[in-house]
């Protein structure tokens, strides 16, 4: 909403600079219609009639553009294994919404420019002596260029940062190994195995599996990490006074097959793996991660120390799950996320029908899909294997909203980029068009096509940095809102404020210098006898 | 002091060539007054911005002391002209935003002149045209003659040995423009050169040599 504003608001100076110029030029028709008797309120409406109007025929070219985005917007399917489908239509309310916006921006931005131009003095005016007085409009006009600039910047350095924690993020450990690796999801209970079916067609499955060539390891769980669908358990230590309702601490966990942390290529820090001991009816047992031990048992090497441990996820009381391994952190909901306690257990122990089979490969995963599907089709013709996916594909999926986010806010930072460019560049034309004459008498008094440059530049270069200074400024106290959505990249991100702040300059400086430079190859005799 | 042989000087629009100045051969000597003449849309104008090598799209001669400006690239040209030319306009020119002292420094400053001899140099020349009270002040605060007289000082600030005035006294009334001429005859008989573009025969009679052009040629 605010980044929306933003653009409109950038749009809005350009309007603005836009009317200002046309008020300039058309300053002798006004001053004829003030001379022959025209009432100032008169002309301020018949002003504020052709703003609101250019403002109204902006909006719905707007309309049009929207409606041809919103069909690229539907047509897009985002990576998740649920239908989702946008609602996006343009009713009479956005319609009605929409033209308001565009009369509302004509009113307030024409006003200012109405006013300003019905306020010649009229002797000068009539004669056509636009060189004199002209000074309090080029202030405002400046002062625009200035607003452009410096939204700009917000925009921009707001879509860098969180471009910029966009790259941090893919740069994170997320606990396990992102390389070759393949993910699809089965439930045997859709073909209506019982719990000793489905145990006997999951160890045939990893037995198969393993056994083809190219295969470096198999396993399963219930949850793979960075998917939708889990909750929480409470958690008990044992031996220690329980917490009651909701200070009751909790934890995440899955259930996992045999080879888990060897297949996600996690690390087992302390203790032991699952192994053939922890059977159904052996003593339960959990390996939970670092900050799991970290949160409930605390001390000097809390890793260590939560080996041979017991909580209970259920009562205070029992049954208690025996703590026989610590296992690497990881991320488990979001990849920005700090480090959060977790728990496995043996999905012999905790069983459930619906898992997600997890295969690490030697080569391209992709290229072993065909093979693996053969094994479900021999062991179960008629199960359906599903959400089949490289675990890059999947990471992306756990990219999303960042991309969304970035990919958003980058489009509107080009969009903002683009109308300050051209907003600045008109200006600037308008400005140096309005200093004809001027470069022609210094021209006529021995300027070089050097000396004009510099002088235009250095004008166009004051705005742009004092543009600039505000834009730190506001970009300062608006990104702080931000913090919570930049992963790994503080607010005040030194590469992206400098990176961004020069992308401008530079596109800044492009839009003053083509104007400054066809300005200083003026013919100055043509100039001269410009009025 | 300059030569001018067969200038010529057209617009081409389509395949008809519009010309505005004919073949025209002029020598002026230095220490010379010399006025052109002539009907609206002769070339007077077109032939003074040649002289002041601002128009450089003609063909022909132009010798301006003895060096061939027609051979000369456009920095030689603005050399020249910087070192040895000053302007004075109908319209006087003068930079509404700058100050009387700033519109008198700037020829000073395109010659890179040290800003302290700047103020020494202005300070002179204010002081020669007696507009040291006006220093401060803006140009639409001045008379058309007063802002004429800072367009002289303007142009001769730079010390230079030919003033080029495009009808100088054409904005102001004729007790300012006989200010204006006087103050011409007084530079003139200091040794500079002066050539001006006039409708006024009395301003004519102030100089020593009249060029008549019509439709492009010399009469």
């Amino acid at each position: 909403m605010v980044t929306v504003g933003l653009v409109l608001l950038i749009a809005c100076t350009n309007l603005a600079s836009l009317l200002l110029a046309r008020a300039t030029d058309r300053r002798k028709e006004i001053a004829i219609r003030l001379a022959i008797g025209a009432g100032r309120a008169r002309l301020i409406r018949q002003l504020l009639t052709e703003s609101i109007l250019l403002a109204m025929i902006g909006g719905v070219i707007g309309l049009f553009l929207a409606m041809w985005i919103i069909d690229l917007v539907v047509a897009f399917k985002p990576p998740v294994d649920f239908p989702l489908t946008f609602d996006l239509r343009i009713d009479w309310r956005v319609m009605i919404f929409a033209l308001l916006v565009s009369a509302l921006t004509g009113i307030i931005f024409g006003l200012i420019p109405a006013l300003q131009a019905t306020r010649p003095e009229l002797i000068p005016a009539l004669k056509d002596e636009t060189r004199t007085g002209g000074y309090r409009r080029s202030f405002l006009r400046s002062g625009l260029v200035v607003a452009q600039i410096a939204l700009s910047l917000v925009l921009l350095i707001a879509s860098g940062l969180v471009l910029r924690a966009l790259q941090q993020v893919q740069t994170l450990n997320p606990g396990f190994r992102i390389d070759h690796g393949l993910v699809m999801s089965l439930n045997t209970a859709l073909q209506g195995y019982d719990r000793e079916q489905g145990e006997q067609f999951n160890r045939q499955l990893l037995d198969r599996v393993k056994s083809l060539p190219g295969i470096e390891n198999v396993s399963y769980t219930d949850w793979f990490p960075l998917t939708l669908n889990i909750s929480q358990d409470d958690i008990y230590i044992e031996g220690r006074p329980a917490e009651r309702g909701a200070d009751v601490p909790s934890s995440y966990g899955s259930r996992i097959g045999p080879d888990y942390f060897a297949t996600m290529g996690t690390k087992l820090l302390a203790g032991r793996d699952f192994n053939e001991t922890d059977t159904r009816d052996s003593t339960r047992v959990a390996i939970v991660n670092e900050a799991f031990a970290r949160r409930f048992f605390g001390g000097e090497d809390p890793v260590q120390s939560a080996v041979g441990k017991r909580f209970s996820s259920s009562t205070p009381d029992g049954p208690f799950i025996q703590i026989v391994g610590v296992a690497s952190d990881g991320k488990y909901f979001n990849i920005g996320e700090a480090p959060s306690p977790f728990t496995y257990a043996p999905h012999v122990q905790q069983y459930t029908n619906n898992l997600t089979m997890i295969v690490r490969t030697k080569s391209d995963p992709k290229m072993m899909i065909g093979a693996i599907r053969g094994v479900f089709r021999q062991l179960d013709p008629n199960l359906p294997v599903y959400d089949v996916m490289t675990v890059e594909e999947h990471m992306g999926f756990s990219l999303f909203p960042a991309r969304v986010a970035a990919t958003l806010l980058a489009a509107f930072g080009l969009l903002a980029l683009t109308l300050a460019a051209i907003g600045i560049y008109g200006v600037m034309a308008y400005s140096v068009s309005q200093r004809t004459r001027e470069i022609g008498v210094r021209m006529a008094l021995g300027a070089q096509q050097s000396d004009v440059l510099k002088m235009l530049l250095r004008h166009g270069i004051l705005l742009a940095i004092v543009g600039l200074g505000f834009g730190l400024a506001i970009s300062l106290a608006v990104t702080r809102l931000m913090a919570n959505v930049l992963y790994g990249v503080s607010a005040t991100d030194l590469i992206a404020y400098l990176g961004v702040s020069l992308f401008l300059l530079v596109i800044v400086l492009i839009a003053i210098f083509i104007p400054a430079r066809r300005a200083s190859q003026i013919d100055p005799m043509i100039a001269l006898r410009y009025e | 002091m300059i030569r001018l042989e067969n200038i010529e000087k057209y617009y081409q629009q389509g395949l008809q060539k519009y010309y505005v100045l004919r073949r025209i051969s002029v020598d002026i000597k230095e220490g010379e007054f010399v006025s052109i003449m002539g009907p609206s849309g002769a070339g007077k104008s077109t032939l003074l911005h040649i002289l002041g090598m601002h128009d450089s799209g003609w063909n022909g001669e132009f010798y301006f002391l003895d060096q061939p400006v027609h051979k000369l690239n456009t920095k030689q040209r603005a050399d020249l002209r910087n070192r040895n030319i000053g302007f004075v306009f109908q319209s006087y020119h003068l930079l509404d935003h700058l100050t009387v002292y700033e519109n008198l420094e700037i020829p000073l400053s395109y010659r890179d002149v040290k800003k302290s001899e700047r103020q020494s140099i202005v300070g002179d020349i204010l002081d020669r045209f007696q507009i040291v009270g006006k220093k401060d002040l803006y140009p639409p605060q001045l008379s058309g003659g007063q802002q004429q007289l800072v367009g002289v000082a303007r142009a001769v600030i730079a010390n230079p040995k030919v003033i080029l005035a495009d009808e100088p006294t054409g904005n102001l009334h004729s007790s300012q423009g006989k200010e204006i001429m006087d103050l011409f005859k007084r530079l003139n008989s200091e040794g500079t050169t002066i050539v001006q573009v006039t409708h006024s025969e009395q301003n004519a009679a102030s100089g020593n040599r009249i060029i008549n052009l019509a439709d492009g040629w010399m009469t």
